[in-house]
C-alpha cells in the first residue's frame, strides 16, 4: 500500500493525499485486509494481498464440450472460502447435474454446500444479489450466462456489502469484460501418467484479467494434498522482482 | 333423567336452506325472476332437488318428476345440482366466518357450525353478532337461519326447526334450554327418517314427549343414538366441534370498522399483527415454521397469503420481509375488513437462543442472517437444498436433497468413497455412446456423443455397481461397468457398460454419465 503524505496543513497536500487515497480505491477497491491467499506462487504474488473477498472473480469455461474443470477450479475455491471463515457457501446452478460426491475430492464437503437447482436469468440475479449482500454465506458461486453491465456493477456493490465473495461460473466464449475484479479460464489437460490408468486432474489455469494487477498463467495439478503449481512461467521471475521493490 | 350439565360454551348453527339455488342466482341474477329448478338423478328418474322461490309460488316442490314440473311451468329453468360445487362454496363461507370465530365447523351439506365462545363482544352481545352476520348474508344474497344455544345439538335445531329466525337461548339457564327444545319435532334431534317415523307412530312428536321417558327403555325401543342425541342437544353429552380449518395455536386477528384499502395501511395492520404474533410466540418459547395472513374482505371474499421459513422464527422484521412480497400481490379490492395472521406451524425455540440470535441493537448475527436467506430465497424462488449422504452405491442415489436446516437422518459424508473417483458433473440420465472397443469386453478407445467423436488416450476401470435387489427400482437391473477415461485432449469422463458382455447374445449398450475436472 501506498503511503499518504504527511499532512502538513498545507490543504494541497491534504488534497492530494485524498485523491491518491480515492484513486487507490477506484484501482482496487479492496481493504487492507488480506485476501484469500490460494497457495499458487505465481497467482499469489499477481494478486498481491490474496484474491479480495468482498468481490466478483469470474471463472470462464474453456469452451471445449466435456470440459468442465472450471466447476472444479470454483469448487475448491469455495471450499477455501467456507474453510477460511467457517461458514456456508450457496451454489446457484442453472441445471441439475452437480453431484456433491465429486467435490468432496476438492475440499468441498456437503454440510457446508446449499445448493439452489434450476434458476436462471433474472431469478438467478436476484438470489445472487440477495446472497452476497445477506453476509451469511462465505461464498457464492453462479453459472450464469448472460451478464448484463449493470448487474455485474450491483453484483460488485452487494459484494462488497455484504463482505462476500461472489464466483461467476460462466461459458466460453470470453463474454465481454465485466466489472469483475479477476477472470480466470480453465483448461483441461491431459494428466500425468505416472502410474497405470488416469491420473491426478491437471488444469491450465490463466488469469485473464486482474483489476489493479498483472494477468498471469501456470499449470495446477490437483493432488491428495489440494492443488499444487507444476511450474512457474518464464517472466515469474522478473515480476516477483518488481513487486518486491 | 339427570339434571343437565351445562358447560359455559355458545354455539351458533347457521341453516342455509336454499343455498345452491342462491348460488346459482349469485351467478346469474335473472335467474331471481323466473321459475327456476335444480335436477338431481334419483329413484331411476330426474327429480327436482331444489325450487327457486318463483317456482315455489307455483306449487313446483323438491322431489317433483322433471316431467311433473314441466307440465305446471313450462317455461321452468333448470340446472343440474353439482353437490361438489356447493360443497366448496360452503367452505368458502366457512372460511369467511372465521371473521366471527376462528372455529368453525361443517355441520352438514347446508349447516355450518361456530364455537362463539368469548367471541361475541366485538359485536356488542350474541344479537349484535347474529344480526351482523344474517344481515351479511342478506347482503351477499343468502338466507340463513340462525340460533345461538349452549350446546351445538341444540343450535342446530333451533335454527331448523324454530320458527322465529335467530332464536337465541340464554346462557346458565337450563330451564330455558328445556323450554326451548320442547315444542321442537323429535325431527330436530338430527335422527333418521326410520327412527323419526318409528317414534311418531307410538304418538312422540315432540321432544318435549321424549324428555319425559326414562332413557333406559327408549334406548331399548328406538336404539342409542335417540337418547344420545337428545343428551347432546340438552348438554349431557359431549359434542366436540371438527373446525374446517384447524385452529392454530397462535393466531392474532384484528377487526377494522372503516376497511383497509391502501396497501400500505394492509402493510402497517400486518406489521403490528406480527408484534402481537411474535410476543405470543416468545411467551410460549415457539417460532413460527409457517404464517398465513388470512384477509377478509368488505364483499365476503377472503385471500390466504402463506410464507414458511427454514427454521423457528419469531423476529417480527424477518417474517414481515417475507410477507411483504405477497401483500403487495393481493388486491385490496373494496376493503379488508378483518385480518388474521396465525403460525399454523410453530416448534420450540427457546429463549435463551433468540437472545443470543438477536444482537442486542437489532442486528441479525450469523446463523440468523442465514435462515433470514434462505427464507427470502425459498419464498420468492424455490427450494434451497443441502446434500445429504446417503449408504447407496448407486450414483444417482448416494446423495438425497433435504432442507438446509433439517437434522441429518443420512449418513455421514464419509460414506461417500474418496478413493474411488465421482464426477463432479453427473447428468441426470446417463446418454448413450457409440463406442469402438480393442477388446469385447474392455473399456472403448473411442466413443461417439452428441455427433462428436473422442479419442481415449486411458482408461481406468471397470468398478462395477451392481444393482441393489433389496430395492425394488432395482429389481431384474444389469449390473454397471463404470470406467473413468480420459481422452487425448485432457477431457475427463464417466462412462458405463451396461450388463455383462456374458450374459446374452446381445451386445451391452455404452453410457455416459459424467464429467470429472
Amino acid at each position: 500500500m501506498r503511503q499518504s503524505l504527511p499532512a502538513k496543513g498545507s490543504a494541497k497536500a491534504a488534497v492530494l493525499a485524498d485523491l491518491r487515497r480515492r484513486i487507490e480505491r477506484i484501482e482496487r477497491p479492496v481493504s487492507s485486509a488480506a485476501g484469500l491467499v490460494l497457495g499458487l506462487p505465481a497467482f499469489d504474488e499477481a494478486l498481491s494481498c490474496g484474491l479480495p473477498e468482498a468481490a466478483i472473480h469470474e471463472v470462464i469455461r474453456s469452451g471445449e464440450s466435456g470440459d468442465d474443470a472450471a466447476t472444479a477450479f470454483g469448487a475448491a475455491l469455495l471450499a477455501r472460502l467456507a474453510e477460511r471463515r467457517d461458514g456456508h457457501v450457496l451454489w446457484l446452478e442453472g441445471g441439475r447435474d452437480l453431484y456433491p460426491p465429486g467435490l468432496l475430492v476438492y475440499g468441498l464437503t456437503p454440510d457446508r454446500l446449499l445448493l439452489l437447482q434450476g434458476i436462471r436469468g433474472r431469478d438467478l440475479l436476484w438470489a445472487l444479489e440477495e446472497a452476497l449482500k445477506s453476509g451469511a454465506l462465505a461464498g457464492v458461486i453462479a453459472e450464469t450466462d448472460r451478464l448484463p453491465p449493470v448487474a455485474g456493477r450491483r453484483l460488485q456493490l452487494a459484494a462488497e456489502q455484504g463482505r462476500t465473495t461472489g464466483l461467476l461460473l460462466r461459458p466460453a466464449p470470453q463474454p465481454p469484460v465485466s466489472s469483475a475484479l479477476t477472470r480466470w479460464r480453465i483448461t483441461a489437460l491431459d494428466s500425468h501418467l505416472s502410474g497405470p490408468g488416469v491420473g491426478q486432474p491437471r488444469w491450465r489455469v490463466e488469469l485473464l484479467h486482474n483489476r489493479g494487477g498483472r494477468t498471469a498463467e501456470g499449470i495446477v495439478t490437483w493432488t491428495d494434498r489440494g492443488w499444487r503449481e507444476e511450474s512457474v512461467p518464464a517472466w515469474g521471475e522478473e515480476t516477483t522482482a518488481r513487486r518486491t521493490a | 333423567m339427570t339434571t343437565p350439565r351445562f358447560c359455559e360454551r355458545r354455539y351458533l348453527a347457521l341453516w342455509l336452506p336454499r343455498f345452491p339455488i342462491e348460488l346459482w342466482e349469485r351467478q346469474d341474477p335473472s335467474l331471481r325472476s323466473r321459475p327456476f329448478a335444480l335436477t338431481a338423478r334419483l329413484d331411476g328418474g330426474i327429480r327436482l332437488a331444489a325450487v327457486n322461490g318463483m317456482a315455489a309460488e307455483r306449487g313446483i316442490a323438491p322431489g317433483f318428476s322433471l316431467t311433473d314440473a314441466r307440465a305446471i311451468e313450462p317455461g321452468i329453468v333448470i340446472r343440474d345440482a353439482d353437490p361438489a360445487r356447493d360443497a366448496r362454496a360452503l367452505a368458502a363461507l366457512a372460511d369467511w366466518c372465521t371473521r366471527f370465530t376462528p372455529v368453525v365447523a361443517i355441520a352438514d351439506a347446508d349447516t355450518l357450525m361456530l364455537d362463539i365462545t368469548g367471541c361475541a363482544h366485538l359485536w356488542g352481545g350474541e344479537r349484535g353478532l347474529l344480526r351482523d352476520l344474517l344481515e351479511r348474508l342478506a347482503g351477499f344474497g343468502h338466507d340463513g337461519r340462525a340460533s345461538i344455544a349452549p350446546t351445538p345439538g341444540a343450535a342446530w335445531a333451533l335454527a331448523r326447526f324454530d320458527g322465529r329466525n335467530g332464536r337465541i337461548v340464554a346462557a346458565g339457564h337450563p330451564a330455558s334450554l328445556e323450554q326451548a327444545l320442547a315444542p321442537l319435532p323429535v325431527q330436530a334431534l338430527r335422527l333418521d327418517p326410520a327412527t323419526a317415523s318409528a317414534l311418531d307412530r307410538v304418538g312422540l312428536r315432540r321432544i318435549g314427549d321424549l324428555a319425559r321417558l326414562p332413557a333406559v327403555p327408549l334406548a331399548r325401543r328406538f336404539g342409542e343414538t335417540v337418547v344420545h342425541r337428545l343428551r347432546q342437544a340438552r348438554g349431557e353429552a359431549p359434542e366436540p366441534l371438527t373446525p374446517y380449518r384447524p385452529v392454530p395455536p397462535h393466531r392474532v386477528r384484528a377487526v377494522f370498522a372503516e376497511p383497509l384499502w391502501r396497501p400500505e395501511d394492509v402493510a402497517d395492520a400486518t406489521r403490528r399483527l406480527l408484534d402481537r404474533l411474535c410476543e405470543d410466540l416468545r411467551q410460549r418459547r415457539e417460532g413460527a415454521r409457517r404464517v398465513t395472513l388470512d384477509l377478509i374482505h368488505v364483499d365476503g371474499r377472503a385471500d390466504r397469503l402463506e410464507i414458511g421459513t427454514a427454521a423457528p422464527s419469531r423476529r417480527p422484521d424477518a417474517l414481515m420481509r417475507l410477507l411483504a412480497p405477497r401483500l403487495g400481490g393481493a388486491d385490496p379490492g373494496n376493503g379488508i375488513e378483518v385480518m388474521v395472521l396465525a403460525a399454523p406451524v410453530a416448534e420450540p425455540l427457546a429463549t435463551a437462543q433468540a437472545g443470543l440470535l438477536s444482537a442486542a441493537d437489532g442486528t441479525a448475527t450469523e446463523p440468523e442472517k442465514l435462515t433470514d436467506l434462505v427464507d427470502r430465497l425459498d419464498n420468492r424462488i424455490g427450494r434451497v437444498v443441502r446434500p445429504e449422504p446417503t449408504t447407496s452405491r448407486i450414483p444417482e442415489r448416494a446423495v438425497v436433497l433435504r432442507p438446509p436446516f433439517a437434522r441429518t437422518v443420512g449418513a455421514a459424508p464419509s460414506c461417500w468413497p474418496l478413493i474411488v473417483p465421482r464426477p463432479h458433473r453427473l447428468m441426470i440420465r446417463p446418454e448413450r455412446i457409440e463406442t469402438v472397443a480393442e477388446v469385447p469386453d474392455g473399456p472403448p478407445v473411442m466413443f461417439l456423443w452428441r455427433g462428436t467423436a473422442y479419442r481415449v488416450r486411458v482408461a481406468d476401470g471397470p468398478e462395477r455397481l451392481s444393482p441393489e435387489w433389496w430395492d425394488a427400482a432395482d429389481d431384474g437391473r444389469a449390473p454397471r461397468d463404470y470406467y473413468r477415461i480420459e481422452d487425448v485432449a485432457g477431457r475427463r469422463f464417466w462412462v458405463f457398460r451396461h450388463g455383462l458382455f456374458e450374459t446374452g447374445s446381445r451386445v451391452p449398450d455404452w453410457y455416459l454419465h459424467g464429467f470429472f475436472a
